[in-house]
């Protein structure tokens, strides 16, 4: 992870030293608590009198190309969050301008939980499934949430290309993955399935084995998963646009051959005739045309029957690290675990911590850009399209990254052990 | 759907008439399909002029200079180079004119001093850069910007600072109505024409605002006003203010119109000699023409005086503003 490349020691530490920028200076530093290739986020507390003490997650934005400017990226993603006001979707509350290197900071509300670490809390420690309330309310919100950008973005669309949008594998539509180009909110959809279920089972649904090279390869195993394991083969007759898909067409590894019937209502323990598992079922469909929409969602009788969802936790779609706080100010949320927090990386070490990574030297230059590459092997953001691309829908793009950003609450991998950075890479590559 | 290919940078290329598909904001692709203008779309124009009607209320500061001449000439250079830029690259009109509305609302906020006019130069072309970024799909380096503006030479990291100093300044809210998401609707209103079928209307009316926004300043009007002018204009340049009254309010959403704000534009549009859009005008030459403000400021308004100005300095400081 780097931490040890840290030169500069404790985290503590850094809110003595006096050469940091203004903007800095008006919070007090607690820990990293996420890394990506988009670059680190770091939680604080702001120093004011009147937010005294206030979580706040700083996420740095990676730097650009030199040539290239401010990243497109950076600009739709904030302009974008800027104009977004949803009770569960994540606030952004300042955007810090640090001169020296012209690297943006961006700094969020913040809440001390996420989807993964409760999975993870019931399923290590608790040893318990989540209540079914408790179910059916963070899915609620998560959907409330999904539904405002769905919403306020509707003509979904946006070539994937190399723009690194690159979700953890399990979590991706299955269209993604037999090759389509397009980014839907049919996509979103998809992973709120594979959320449902495990926050249901507390395992990730289709843990397919990553094949990590080339650029966007061809994922067989995840696909396999699904096919085989759980939904069943799909055919032209369930899903009509398959056939224009390019590695159904292409019958990569024979895709297209056949297998036994398995059986999904197995997987999560719900009752076939059950409206959670009809709910589920709906979100898993493989016609991402058939797909069950957010808003459709929200409709559904699983809704609308005992227990009715509730506001116990308040759950953010966020492009932070997932949160969850008591909907009582001051209540603390019992029991769960909060995000972990590395107090040992200096905030200022963020650009040391970069340039040790990828620069060999290791020798960490103020303003240096070349260090943004932190996990290796990932399809690394680009601040512009390729040509002969579809012409983007540029909030669309923003909106993209947000609302898997958002999900990235569920998407981050819940099932593997890592190290704790690293699955927090996992989450916040999904963001940006 | 892409506009492409103008490698020549002339108004004759800005002003080409294209074909239909061009001129179409992306949010109507869905709507214009039909034979007629259904309710769906009445719907979403009025949402957008309400949209737009909360993002104009409170747009009245303005700087003292902005009134004054060596500014105007300094601003209508800097409007003849995006235009032209937009052509040269290709990009999208909507991109040009986005481009016009934060150098407006950047000028609104921070002074350039007379003395240092190579500023808004420099503006010009971040405002160009974040309009690109925002909207097309291909975004030119910064670079190759600077091939357009020969006068100044700017580093990349200036470009940058500048860009940075835009965003911050416009609170990072790039997100704009344009009047080309209305031209349709007004099309239908107004001319009472299928709106596909209608590209050589549809043309004269994107010439006309192109040609308008050099002229007037886009915080002071709204995106709706300017449209129905344009169409207004276009269909006849020499009504009377009661005669375009009663025919702004034949159409359906005039209640969210503001029909002072249309006459205003309105006016500014007599001015204009529309049969003359499809000819060069006169800053256009077979080559690239870059601002060039001095030859402007000294050969056409050399008698304008200086101005003082109290207002915020154009610095790099950091200004990180909350938003709560």
């Amino acid at each position: 992870m780097g931490d040890g490349n840290n030169p500069r020691g404790g985290g503590n530490s850094a809110n003595s030293n006096s050469n940091r920028p203004e903007w800095l200076q008006q919070y007090d530093l607690i820990g990293k608590i996420g890394e990506g290739t988009y670059g680190l986020v770091f939680l604080a507390r702001t120093k004011s009198p009147s937010n005294r003490c206030k979580s706040i997650a700083i996420k740095k934005f990676k730097q650009s190309k030199d040539g290239d400017g401010v990243s497109p990226t950076a600009i739709r993603e904030i302009m974008l969050l800027r104009e977004i006001s949803h009770e569960n979707v994540v606030k952004l509350v300042n955007v810090h301008i640090n001169h020296a290197d012209m690297s943006l900071y961006l700094a969020f509300d913040y809440a001390e939980h996420d989807l993964y670490e409760i999975i993870r809390h019931h399923r290590d420690k608790v040893n318990n499934p989540i209540n079914h309330y408790t179910v059916k309310s963070l899915l609620w919100q998560l959907l409330n949430g999904l539904n405002y950008l769905h919403r306020i973005y509707q003509a979904p669309l946006k070539p994937l290309g190399d723009n690194g949008v690159v979700v953890t594998i399990w979590y991706r539509a299955p269209e993604l993955l037999l090759g389509a180009k397009h980014y839907t909110s049919a996509v979103d959809m998809w992973a709120v399935g594979c959320i449902f279920a495990e926050l249901l089972t507390l395992k990730p649904l289709f843990q397919g084995a990553e094949v990590k090279a080339p650029p966007n390869p061809f994922q067989l195993d995840q696909l396999d998963k699904i096919f085989k394991v759980i939904l069943g083969h799909p055919t032209p007759e369930k899903w009509p646009t398959l056939v224009n898909l390019p590695h159904w067409q292409a019958d990569v590894q024979n895709i297209q051959s056949h297998n036994e019937n398995p059986g999904l209502y197995n997987v999560v323990h719900l009752p076939p005739k059950s409206a959670a598992y009809d709910l589920l079922s709906k979100m898993l469909d493989y016609d991402p045309r058939k797909r069950i929409t957010a808003a459709q969602a929200l409709e559904h009788e699983y809704f609308r029957i005992e227990p009715l969802p509730g506001r116990k936790y308040h759950v953010y779609v966020t492009s932070m690290p997932s949160a969850l706080v008591p909907s009582q100010p001051g209540e603390k949320v019992v029991n769960y675990p909060t995000r972990p927090v590395d107090t040992t990386t200096d905030f200022e070490g963020t650009t040391s911590l970069q340039s040790s990574q990828s620069v060999s030297s290791g020798n960490a230059v103020s303003g240096n850009m070349t260090g943004a590459h932190v996990v290796p092997n990932r399809s690394v953001p680009r601040p512009m399209p390729v040509v002969g691309m579809q012409r983007m829908q540029p909030s669309m793009a923003a909106y993209n990254l947000s609302a898997q950003a958002g999900l990235a609450s569920g998407i981050n991998p819940g099932g593997i052990q890592m190290p704790r950075g690293v699955a927090a890479a996992h989450q916040q590559q999904v963001l940006f | 759907m892409e506009e492409s290919q103008s490698s020549q940078l002339s108004l004759s290329t800005l002003i080409c008439p294209e074909n239909d598909s061009c001129l179409d904001e992306d949010e109507h692709d869905s709507f214009i399909s039909s034979d007629s203008l259904d309710n769906q779309y009445e719907e979403y124009v009025r949402m957008l002029v309400e949209q737009e009607r909360i993002n104009y209320s409170n747009n009245t500061n303005q700087c003292p200079s902005n009134h004054e001449i060596w500014f105007k000439c300094a601003r209508f250079d800097a409007v003849t180079w995006i235009l032209n830029t937009r052509a040269f690259f290709g990009f999208r009109y909507k991109t040009a004119y986005l481009s016009v509305t934060y150098l407006d609302r950047f000028l609104s906020k921070r002074a350039i001093n007379r003395e240092k006019i190579w500023a808004i130069q420099l503006l010009s072309v971040a405002c160009m850069s974040l309009a690109a970024k925002m909207e097309e799909c291909k975004v030119p380096m910064l670079s190759d910007y600077q091939s357009q503006a020969e006068e100044y030479k700017f580093e990349n990291e200036v470009i940058q600072r500048m860009e940075l100093l835009v965003l911050d300044t416009l609170e990072w809210r790039l997100s704009s109505i344009t009047p080309f998401s209305f031209l349709h609707f007004f099309l239908h209103k107004l001319f009472n024409t299928n709106p596909s079928k209608s590209t050589t209307t549809l043309s004269a009316l994107v010439q006309l605002i192109l040609a308008s926004i050099q002229e007037m300043n886009l915080n002071d009007h709204r995106p709706s006003s300017i449209a129905a002018a344009a169409a207004l204009a276009l269909l006849d340049q020499k009504l009377t203010p009661e005669e375009l009254e009663s025919k702004i309010k034949s159409i359906s959403i005039c209640g969210l119109l503001d029909i002072d704000d249309v006459l205003s534009c309105y006016k500014q549009m007599q001015l204009i000699e529309i049969e003359k859009l499809e000819m060069p005008k006169s800053t256009v030459s077979p080559n690239i023409s870059p601002i060039n403000f001095r030859s402007c400021v000294s050969e056409k308004f050399s008698a304008t005086s200086g101005i003082s100005s109290k207002r915020k300095r154009l610095t790099f400081g950091d200004t990180g503003q909350s938003y709560e």
